[in-house]
């Protein structure tokens, strides 16, 4: 393989990743629009997500164990958000340490009921088939992943922007005292917001399950990247998070041609990271930046 | 009445505390010791969050930083543990201090992301290096120091900078600081600097977070890169949290009952801790949002 070929294969690659993690973003961007919230317990989605697609493809197939765990992730999500999230909503630092407390939570019952090991979820014949594509015979799984991912976030747009719902969410997003005082049903708009994000980010996890090793500590690393991506794109702007999700994604795997896989990482990470100092409220952000909110 | 009882009880901890090797064995000395150690990281991270309220998911940076730049002070450049010490005490201040000029600028959720970014870029990096750092398995170093004088020095430590930290924060630089939390905006209108208040509480806290490190290496005798990721940054979060954000004994007192619950827990269901804490912290967020410490003043409010 020259160093074209390679060039092109990694930036595929970071296309790929970067279209699962703007899954993430998104989810975790339009859940701090509308509740402004910080989720931690993204990442814990996500992995149950992947260990639920590994757990269910057996038993119905890998297209409806698809279905099923991102379902069952949103669900879970919108349990979460009525019992754990609700008493503590307008209080943004505390809600990221309970959302750290459920990530733990997550992680450690999975670890008790699934096992530390790794796991690999075997792709189906069907979907093991590979394309040539710049002269290079691409793994048609991870062509599908990202038509799908690229599927689901316009679907996304098209829900936030082509439905009565999705009005109201935005709403929301735009002013919370003004949605309230038009009569919209702010608890029910919350808990669909959650719950979508949650799907969101089970979807993704359950799409990654057959690329990756699943494991009850899986999400940390994506939810790292994803936060990132989502504080440079601009919080609140969802499309500067699927933007710095893809930047990022492609950024990774370019450099993973120069240097190993980890230091690839640092390299990326410390590069997007950088511009949030000349940018302090991110890439994309429109009109004034956030008010200070630590309490 | 109060302010008695609350003397009393430090009083007898100290005494309890400095009697601690006269009866304990070994292992529960050297858990001990390592509870000081933790302790210390534990009232680093209070001051920066409890007190200047900035939430940094970082902290484990100048922890591990500080044990490593000790650990290499020993094993190459053929340092004591004294000059070992004050080696990674400049370490940690400066890269606190270069870190921090950065990170002042960016604000509220951005400085959250950037410290955690931080602290996932050192784990990694430190991982890469591994002529450095040792990669996976880690450093080990030994330290001329008996357990018992281990346990003294941390004890010494925890001792001086609970101390000064509780002079710090009645003085009006600490008011000033905690004025920075309460509100911004109005202390940038009475004309303090809001940026080197913030600086000089991530320094501090900086510094004081690598003085842990540099203890916690000196009674572990083992550092790996592990210490600089971001769950042991988290630590001190939960402990703080726990024991009550904003006050000097609460990380102490969280830090003891956490770590004496884990040692407890591990022997007999390994699981246990980070579930018990996944749940704990979720209560006391609801329930307690002052933690351990607000809970007894409340109590003692009532009275």
């Amino acid at each position: 393989m020259g160093l074209g070929e390679h060039l092109a294969f990694q930036a595929l690659n970071g296309v790929v990743w970067g279209l699962i993690l703007s899954l993430m973003a998104l989810g975790l961007n339009l859940i701090y629009g509308v509740l402004k919230i910080i989720n931690v317990a993204h990442g814990g989605l996500y992995m149950l997500g992947a260990v639920l697609a590994w757990a269910l493809t057996p038993l119905l197939g890998f297209g409806p164990a698809l279905l099923l765990a991102a379902l069952a992730v949103g669900l879970l999500g919108m349990a979460l958000e009525v019992t754990v999230l609700r008493p503590v909503e307008d209080r943004p630092v505390m809600t990221i340490i309970v959302t750290f407390g459920l990530l733990l939570l997550l992680e450690h019952l999975v670890l008790l009921f699934f096992g530390g090991a790794p796991r690999s979820l075997p792709l189906p014949a069907v979907l093991s088939f590979s394309l040539p594509l710049f002269g290079l015979h691409y793994p048609g799984y991870r062509l599908i992943v990202a038509l799908l991912a690229g599927l689901v976030a316009g679907g996304l747009w098209l829900l936030l922007h082509r439905t009565r719902l999705g009005l109201k969410v935005r709403a929301v997003a735009q002013s919370r005292e003004l949605a309230l005082a038009l009569g919209l049903p702010l608890a029910k708009i919350y808990l669909v917001t959650f719950g979508l994000g949650a799907a969101l980010a089970g979807l993704a996890g359950a799409l990654t399950a057959p690329l990756v090793s699943v494991s009850y500590r899986m999400g940390d690393p994506v939810l790292v990247s994803a936060f990132v991506v989502v504080v440079v794109g601009g919080l609140g702007e969802l499309e500067g998070a699927a933007l710095a999700a893809i930047a990022l994604g492609v950024l990774e795997g370019l450099l993973a041609v120069w240097t190993s896989p980890t230091l690839a990482r640092v390299l990326a990470l410390a590069m997007m990271s950088l511009t949030l100092l000349a940018r302090p409220t991110g890439l994309f952000r429109r009109g004034l930046p956030e008010p200070e909110s630590w309490a | 009445m109060r302010v008695r009882i609350g003397r009393l009880l430090g009083g007898g901890a100290l005494a309890l505390a400095c009697s601690a090797p006269f009866y304990l064995g070994p292992f529960a000395l050297y858990l001990l010791a390592e509870i000081l150690a933790w302790g210390l990281f534990a009232l680093a991270f209070d001051l920066l969050y409890g007190y200047a309220g900035m939430l940094s998911l970082g902290q484990s940076v100048f922890f591990g930083v500080g044990a490593y730049a000790a650990a290499l002070g020993l094993l190459h450049s053929g340092l004591g543990g004294g000059a070992a010490l004050f080696l990674a005490l400049g370490v940690t201040t400066l890269l606190s201090l270069g870190l921090g000029t950065l990170l002042v600028r960016v604000r509220s959720h951005g400085f959250i992301v950037l410290t955690l970014a931080l602290a996932v870029i050192f784990y990694l990096a430190a991982l890469n290096l591994r002529g450095l750092t040792g990669g996976d398995d880690g450093l080990s170093v030994s330290v001329p120091l008996t357990p018992r004088w281990d346990y003294f020095v941390n004890l010494a430590a925890v001792v001086i900078v609970f101390g000064g930290a509780r002079w710090l924060v009645r003085t009006p630089l600490g008011l000033a600081l905690q004025l920075v939390r309460e509100n911004p905006r109005r202390a940038a209108s009475l004309g303090y600097g809001v940026g080197s208040l913030r600086l000089l509480a991530f320094t501090l806290s900086g510094l004081l977070s690598g003085l842990a490190g540099v203890l916690y290496l000196y009674t572990a005798q083992f550092v790996s890169p592990e210490l600089l990721d971001w769950p042991t940054a988290a630590n001190p979060l939960i402990w703080t949290l726990f024991g009550g954000a904003g006050t000097l004994s609460g990380p102490l007192l969280g830090t003891g009952i956490l770590l004496l619950a884990r040692e407890w827990l591990s022997s007999w269901w390994s699981y246990g801790y980070p579930i018990l804490v996944g749940i704990l912290i979720i209560l006391v967020v609801r329930f307690a949002p002052q933690g351990l410490w607000g809970l007894t003043k409340r109590w003692r409010s009532l009275r």
